[in-house]
């Protein structure tokens, strides 16, 4: 019978808000168009050279370039998109149940006790913050919000016992905002993961971790298996 | 001579053991970089002193990020002959995404990547946005965390900027 960790948790349900929601709008394959040049402003015409009216009716040459350029558009499109595909609009980060939150304090001391036992902590944002501070003993395993992100959650868990206690955080934006925490957390409950925390970060791991002065750190070092 | 170096590289080894980051302040030199834009270019911080530089962090996943977006290119657009640079440092963790929405949304300003590094350079950047007004000389003037007022970012700029 494994021990059982009991984390504190606090409801903020009137903390939470509503996500605001993104909806992505289609990938354009305009290839001429040169958008982080910051020359061209968004709805500029560009004229395509040898493509306008005239030249288009008169240069059976230009028309063979054309299609084939326009199926090469087409093609590195649709593999941008096989490569990375959009996720499926996930549910508002306030639709976590208040039960299964977490508040930084608390996570915090249950950390500094020496007599819990500590859950398995993992970051499911984006790698360049957690290179540069994550609670220590964390593991990385994301970004929530990419198909391939997940599965290196799918995989970090892979083997371990479902009653695994499982803290899960991000921070990377406020709260309301987090493109990442519903995700891994549906996928963590999709796998039959049944003691599955949430840290509740309302704005982002700097100002309510790291500033608050709870432990964090840079270092990458392995860990040990815990959390039951 | 030699105590005083051991006490230097003993914080040394346990700010790095911490994880700590010196955070840059207001007021402080902004550090230098150099970092290459989306098309290879090389973009040193420092070539643009004598600019009012707003160096902001962004990411494509950050929503708060993408609706100040159109704005900093109006800015950059309004502001720019009269000494405003605009640069944004995104902190995604590859190129292609950042393309991608670049394509969608093409911004007026210049775009470089960073990464954890030169996050730790100014202070960490553990949540975005993150924005910092560097003066002409290269001080930092005022500093940005998370969803700001923009209109108040927007009278401090054009208060720093020079008048005609």
């Amino acid at each position: 019978m494994p021990a059982k960790l009991s984390l504190p948790t606090r409801t903020c349900a009137s903390r939470t808000g509503l996500t605001s929601k993104i909806t992505s709008s289609k990938l354009s394959l305009n290839s001429r168009q040169s958008a982080f040049t910051a020359d061209q402003p968004a709805n500029s015409s560009v004229p395509l050279d040898g493509i306008n009216e005239g030249h288009f009716m008169t240069r059976p040459a230009t028309i063979l370039q054309s299609c084939i350029l326009s199926s090469a558009s087409i093609s590195a499109g649709i593999w941008m998109v096989a490569m990375n595909p959009p996720l499926a609009e996930t549910r508002p980060v306030a639709s976590i149940p208040p039960a299964d939150l977490i508040q930084p304090a608390d996570l915090a001391a249950s950390l500094e006790s020496s007599s819990l036992p500590k859950p398995l902590i993992l970051q499911v944002g984006f790698r360049t913050m957690y290179d540069q501070s994550h609670i220590p003993g964390s593991d990385y395993a994301g970004p929530g919000n990419m198909p391939t992100g997940l599965q290196v959650l799918r995989d970090r868990v892979a083997a371990l016992p479902k009653d695994t206690v499982i803290v899960i955080y991000c921070g990377c934006c406020p709260w309301s905002s987090c493109p990442n925490i519903v995700a891994a957390y549906d996928t963590l409950h999709g796998l039959g993961f049944t003691k599955v925390k949430v840290l509740y970060i309302a704005n982002n791991f700097g100002r309510d971790w790291v500033d608050k002065g709870y432990p964090a750190t840079k270092d990458q070092g392995l860990r040990t298996e815990t959390g039951r | 001579m030699n105590k005083s170096l051991c006490w230097i590289t003993t914080a040394a080894i346990l700010m790095l053991l911490c994880g700590a980051t010196t955070a840059v302040k207001v007021g402080d030199v902004a550090p230098d970089f150099a970092r290459a834009d989306l098309a290879g270019r090389q973009v040193h911080l420092a070539d643009y002193r004598g600019k009012l530089v707003l160096l902001n962090f962004w990411a494509t996943w950050c929503a708060p990020c993408r609706k100040e977006m159109p704005l900093f290119s109006k800015w950059q657009r309004d502001y720019g002959a009269r000494g405003l640079q605009i640069v944004g440092v995104s902190m995604d963790d590859d190129i292609t995404s950042v393309k991608q929405l670049l394509v969608q949304r093409p911004v007026q300003y210049l775009i470089v990547m960073g990464d954890a590094k030169l996050g730790e350079q100014f202070g960490g950047v553990l949540g975005l946005p993150l924005s910092f007004l560097i003066d002409a000389q290269g001080r930092i003037v005022a500093r940005y965390q998370g969803e700001s007022d923009l209109a108040v970012m927007e009278a401090k700029l054009k208060e720093l900027l020079p008048h005609h």
